[in-house]
């Protein structure tokens, strides 16, 4: 049974793809690895998860400025996330999905949750499906 | 959100291709981010100029075939490599980080390769409205010098940077500026928790337990504190968290009293011990006696008043360096400690001095592996993720006399 997530979206788009969810803010610059988009932030929770193709949500980013050219270089060696969903709104999803455009790279779609990140039924196996602006949640 | 004439010139094409996409990307991210137009900023930081892979380099080309040119005074960050004559380091990468450098330099910008752009000639003016990216700066700028900046992350800044034009939001706005919260700080007045870099812990411990956007007024630093000191807790504070800007009581131009850095309004107390702070540096601790690879100082760049003190600091000691000692500084700090004839001084103690870079980068210290000792907790943050290090942190006496030792030695007896 799908569930429509409660989200302003951004970027609209389309895809569909497996959840990773981040319980901590995420540094792209020096917090993952561009080769592989592992989490190699050692002081991160998720440490070691993967966040290629995943639809990443998460509750923000920190640390560097330099982030949007870490998430340019994910997004353009297809090791980047399919999608990115932020608890609260961010800058370094949409100008960095934004500039993209400018390398012909498909745009990635983007938004903010409108609910708190911590009520919503994430479990393991689930996918959420972006169709234009709508985000859908599809439980395993 | 209003458009000027001016961003309507821009959106329309009428200022060149570059400007066009530029304004359009500020547009977006103003709408996005509930700004009510955009403004004028008299300068920007960019934090792009170093080797970030194939993507960016193509990027940058893409915008010189958009005849891309700044529209204000703008200055660049800290690169992948030092770009020194005779520099030390994988010239491989030397020369992707001086290709890139190129590519901004084509647009106009200064290559100044810094992340302390507050320290060249021309520091930004109190309420001056700037682009500043790199996370340091913005903290310091906002807190110490006053002016006015969000986190201008990449790309965003080279759009403000190509058309002198940001999204009115944040902290450009007079009522974001205002403490949100007061932190207890007192803390810091005992003078050896001070002198084992208790002004970097106490950043770290911000950045992590202070909330996204908030703004902590802090009370009872003492009276005495050093703009290097506000500097390495702000470094700390944004490295570990998103903080953009806080109030020292008495000591920053926003805070001259309590009402005047809230606004009057009433704020939560929070206060700090000493076991949180023991807390955070638990992380970064390796035991007294243990072998250390090298010690890395200048993150954020050194100012020349640091230089000054760690060249008295290794002449005092008498004898020379067991195991490297990396200080990293700007090209312009250099030119001002030449003329005072530091470097001469540091390198006949066999320091390694590095400008335009920073030592947590992969390859600027080739092999750089083991237990390494900093007095920057942004070092620590950024190293221990960069690099196969376990980091260390401790206060500047404390780095320097474990240099000279080659092993972590104890703080001064009686301390923490």
């Amino acid at each position: 049974m799908s569930v429509r997530l409660d989200a302003q979206s951004l970027v609209p788009g389309r895809c569909e793809a497996p959840v990773l969810v981040l319980t901590e803010p995420l540094s792209f610059w020096g917090g993952v690895d561009p080769a592989s988009g592992r989490v190699i932030d050692r002081q991160h929770p998720q440490h070691g998860a993967c966040i290629a193709a995943k639809v990443l949500v998460l509750p923000g980013i920190r640390g560097s400025t330099a982030a949007p050219g870490a998430l340019l270089e994910l997004l353009a060696r297809g090791s980047g996330p399919a999608a990115l969903l932020t608890a609260r709104f961010e800058v370094v999803p949409l100008v960095t999905v934004l500039t993209s455009e400018l390398l012909a790279v498909a745009p990635k779609p983007v938004a903010v949750l409108n609910e708190a990140l911590q009520l919503l039924p994430f479990g393991t196996g689930d996918r959420i499906r972006v169709e234009g602006e709508a985000w859908w949640l599809d439980p395993a | 959100m209003r458009l000027s004439e001016y961003d309507q010139e821009c959106l329309a094409g009428q200022r060149g291709k570059a400007a066009r996409f530029a304004l359009s990307l500020l547009r977006k991210v103003g709408e996005a981010s509930g700004a009510d137009q955009l403004i004028d900023v008299t300068r920007a930081h960019l934090v792009g100029a170093y080797d970030a892979g194939a993507a960016n380099d193509e990027l940058l080309d893409r915008l010189a075939r958009l005849e891309a040119k700044v529209r204000i005074p703008t200055t660049l960050n800290a690169s992948s490599a030092c770009l020194a004559v005779h520099a030390p380091g994988d010239k491989g990468e030397q020369d992707r980080a001086r290709g890139v450098v190129d590519r901004y330099v084509a647009m106009g910008c200064r290559p100044t390769l810094t992340c302390a752009p507050y320290h060249l000639v021309d520091a930004p003016e109190p309420g001056e409205c700037i682009a500043w990216s790199e996370s340091n700066a913005v903290v310091y700028a906002n807190s110490v010098l006053g002016a006015r900046t969000n986190h201008t992350v990449q790309f965003l800044d080279l759009c403000a940077a190509l058309t002198g034009r940001i999204p009115r939001a944040g902290l450009y706005c007079t009522e974001r500026r205002l403490a949100t919260l007061e932190v207890d700080v007192r803390v810091l007045q005992d003078e050896r928790l001070r002198a084992e870099g208790g002004f970097a812990l106490l950043g770290l411990w911000l950045g992590r337990a202070v909330p996204a956007q908030a703004i902590p007024l802090l009370s009872g630093l003492p009276e005495d504190t050093t703009r290097d000191e506000l500097r390495a807790l702000g470094a700390a504070a944004a490295a570990a968290g998103s903080l953009a800007m806080f109030h020292a009581l008495g000591l920053t131009p926003e805070a001259p009293d309590r009402e005047t850095a809230t606004g009057g309004r009433r704020v939560e107390q929070q206060p700090v011990t000493v076991e949180m702070l023991e807390q955070v540096a638990s992380g970064f601790t390796a035991p007294i006696g243990a072998r250390l690879a090298a010690v890395c100082l200048g993150t954020p760049h050194s100012s020349l008043e640091e230089l000054r003190w760690l060249a008295d600091a290794l002449e005092l000691a008498g004898h020379t360096l067991r195991i490297p000692l990396f200080v990293s500084t700007s090209r312009h700090v250099m030119a001002l400690a030449d003329a005072e004839d530091l470097p001469a001084r540091l390198r006949a103690q066999r320091t390694t001095l590095l400008t335009d870079t920073c030592t947590y980068y992969g390859q600027v210290v080739p092999g750089l592996a083991g237990t390494v000792m900093t007095d920057s907790a942004k070092w620590a943050w950024y190293g221990g993720n960069n690099l196969p290090v376990q980091p260390v942190l401790a206060g500047r006496e404390r780095c320097v006399a474990s240099a000279l030792a080659g092993r972590v030695v104890a703080p001064e007896a009686g301390g923490p």
